[in-house]
């Protein structure tokens, strides 16, 4: 059965994550210094055991039902270690990604939680914080969650914050969504379409035939007491990009190519405007112009943008 | 669980249990997937099945027996499980090994030792989850038992009895496409077509909202307590989904839908036509607690 699941594994990362590099033995080194900064005691927690390290072929092994999320965004490595200590347990979870706009990508696929000060952006739940530095995303899980645990967490994200060296660059598409009526903690980024339909139902069969190779930044609005959703992809090529329009205007917009924006079912609008390797997407805008308005910025020559902001969009 | 007469017993709930017809059941050799025009789930909940260590395995065969007493119209739980299985039946049990809420071992045991008292022989008899492709039992069974804890879950929204037989197919992951809706086409597949004789959906500390790359927090876990069983696994996976969207409202204080839409519920009614997905169609029985049913 082992080597069953080896195989399936296997399979799988070739399916899944064309982005999923092959474990290298520099790769689990940079996992493995950032570790040997770390405190063998902490916040009262001893640690435990030897470090587990997992490539994007073993991963599966380790989380169990969670592991594509991580393949989606072209994990490198992680490297696992737990800490224990007054009835509680608590996993430190380090994930390398391919370059810091994956590991932000990460970081914004569940942006609920109390913000607080750690590595480049950081989010408090209970019995969970995550952070991303660089190309590292975070995770510090506890088994439980109280006033103490919290207190742990919170100094052991900036233990291990503060293990990581460098910084790294929040994705450039991100600074070209509007910032104007922009919802706190709404913004996404990805590669995925099954990552995207986790926050945005667009139908079946990737219309907009995203895939490792584009990138797209999802983000939701309110002006004037109307709102709208906006995706902003980038393709590889302008023809790329043609060919998703030309799919999307089949499924998203039913065909009605030029008819931009567009009435939903639900009686809001929803438009589509492509230019060059950009393709810009509103669905769910509560009146027409607010579409229209958004489509417009979004494909805007974007202001020269801070891309080192540790908060999240 | 206020009053005695609303504890369960297996003696009380045995008493109490009510005959009741349900000639649209054919033998389970000629039924399978067929279900009558309104599915039956019963839900049964015994807080004294979390009794503070763990599962309390006694009390947890009494829910497993009341449970399927009720649904067959039983009073005996053996002759219950002799309309479930036949002696000449070989049966898989498929279970679920997802580490922070598997199929509690000591349902799978109960569950294996009432098909051995209603007559199929121990060594036809398997358990699994990962294994099902290789395992022999799995391999020429003749019926299933499908049993597993209901989660949220990252791709399909939630782990349900429809997606527990997603082990039936050597690439799992080729049915992730929007949110896993075409998960029903796997229960068409010769391994598992027409042998479903029974799904138990575990609600005894259900997962109904997933954080972090392990999708698991005990602060997102509640003690219900419960047991549901079907013959219908889409009636069943209704149910409780119903209970976890209810219990995210009251635990979020507002409406949080169950990201992504577990809508593969939905489309194996639908589109594949393996029971009910729709609340009117399904006669739910309760038994046992009635408090925070939250349906």
């Amino acid at each position: 059965m082992q080597m069953v699941r080896i195989r399936l594994a296997l399979l799988a990362v070739a399916v899944v994550s064309p982005l999923s590099a092959p474990p290298t033995a520099e790769g689990a080194e940079t996992l493995r210094s950032v570790a040997r900064a770390l405190p063998a005691e902490i916040a009262g927690l001893r640690r435990q055991g030897e470090d587990e390290l997992y490539t994007p072929t073993t991963i599966f092994r380790y989380l169990d039902g969670g592991a594509e999320v991580y393949l989606a965004y072209g994990l490198r490595g992680c490297l696992a270690r737990h800490y224990v200590g007054s009835g509680t347990e608590v996993t430190v979870d380090l994930f390398e990604m391919p370059s810091s706009r994956d590991a932000f990508g990460i970081f914004s696929h569940d942006q609920d939680g109390e913000e607080m000060s750690a590595g480049q952006g950081a989010l408090l739940r209970p019995g969970w914080l995550s952070f991303w530095k660089d190309r590292f995303f975070v995770s510090l899980s506890a088994d439980r969650d109280d006033a103490e645990v919290r207190a742990v967490l919170r100094e052991l994200a900036r233990t291990v914050a503060a293990a990581i060296p460098g910084e790294g660059l929040v994705p450039e598409l991100v600074a070209r969504l509007p910032t104007a009526g922009r919802l706190p903690r709404s913004v996404r980024y990805l590669h995925d379409p099954v990552i995207l339909a986790t926050h945005l139902d667009l139908g079946p069969d990737n219309p907009l035939r995203l895939g490792a190779e584009t990138e797209a930044a999802l983000a939701r609005y309110r002006r004037g007491g109307s709102g709208a959703a906006l995706l902003l992809v980038r393709f590889p090529s302008d023809a790329r990009a043609a060919e998703a329009a030309a799919s999307a205007w089949a499924a998203v917009l039913g065909g009605a190519a030029g008819a931009v924006p567009m009435r939903e079912a639900a009686g809001r609008w929803r438009g589509l405007q492509a230019a060059g390797a950009m393709l810009a997407l509103v669905v769910e805008a509560d009146d027409r112009d607010l579409a229209a308005t958004l489509l417009g910025e979004a494909l805007a020559e974007p202001a020269p943008a801070d891309g080192k902001s540790g908060v999240m969009p | 669980m206020t009053t005695i007469p609303d504890r369960l017993t297996r003696r009380g709930l045995l008493q109490r249990s009510v005959c009741l017809a349900v000639g649209a059941l054919a033998p389970p050799d000629l039924v399978s997937l067929a279900v009558p025009a309104k599915s039956r789930v019963v839900l049964v909940r015994d807080a004294r099945v979390l009794d503070g260590r763990g599962i309390n395995g006694n009390v947890l065969a009494d829910m497993l027996d009341a449970t399927v007493c009720k649904l067959l119209g039983e009073n005996d739980p053996v002759h219950a499980w002799r309309q479930v299985v036949r002696p000449h039946d070989v049966v898989g049990i498929k279970s679920n090994v997802w580490r922070h809420l598997p199929t509690p071992p000591a349902l799978e045991q109960a569950i294996s030792r009432r098909l051995v008292d209603a007559g199929v022989k121990a060594e036809a008899v398997g358990i699994d989850d990962r294994g099902v492709l290789e395992h022999p039992v799995f391999a020429r069974a003749t019926a299933l038992i499908n049993a597993r804890p209901m989660r949220t879950h990252h791709w399909s929204g939630l782990g349900t009895c429809i997606k527990n037989y997603v082990m039936f197919v050597p690439d799992p992951w080729s049915y992730h496409g929007n949110a896993c809706e075409n998960l029903g086409v796997i229960w068409r597949k010769p391994e598992v077509d027409g042998k479903t004789r029974l799904n138990v959906l575990v609600m005894l500390t259900p997962l109904f909202h997933g954080t972090g790359p392990h999708h698991f927090n005990r602060a997102y876990t509640w003690p219900y307590a419960g047991l549901l069983a079907s013959r219908d696994p889409v009636a069943v996976d209704t149910v409780g989904a119903a209970i976890i969207t209810a219990r995210r409202k009251a635990h979020f204080g507002e409406e949080r839908p169950i990201a992504p839409s577990p809508h593969h519920i939905e489309v194996a009614d639908r589109r594949f036509g393996l029971g009910t997905s729709s609340l009117d169609r399904i006669e739910l029985v309760r038994l046992g607690d009635s408090r925070d049913n939250l349906i």
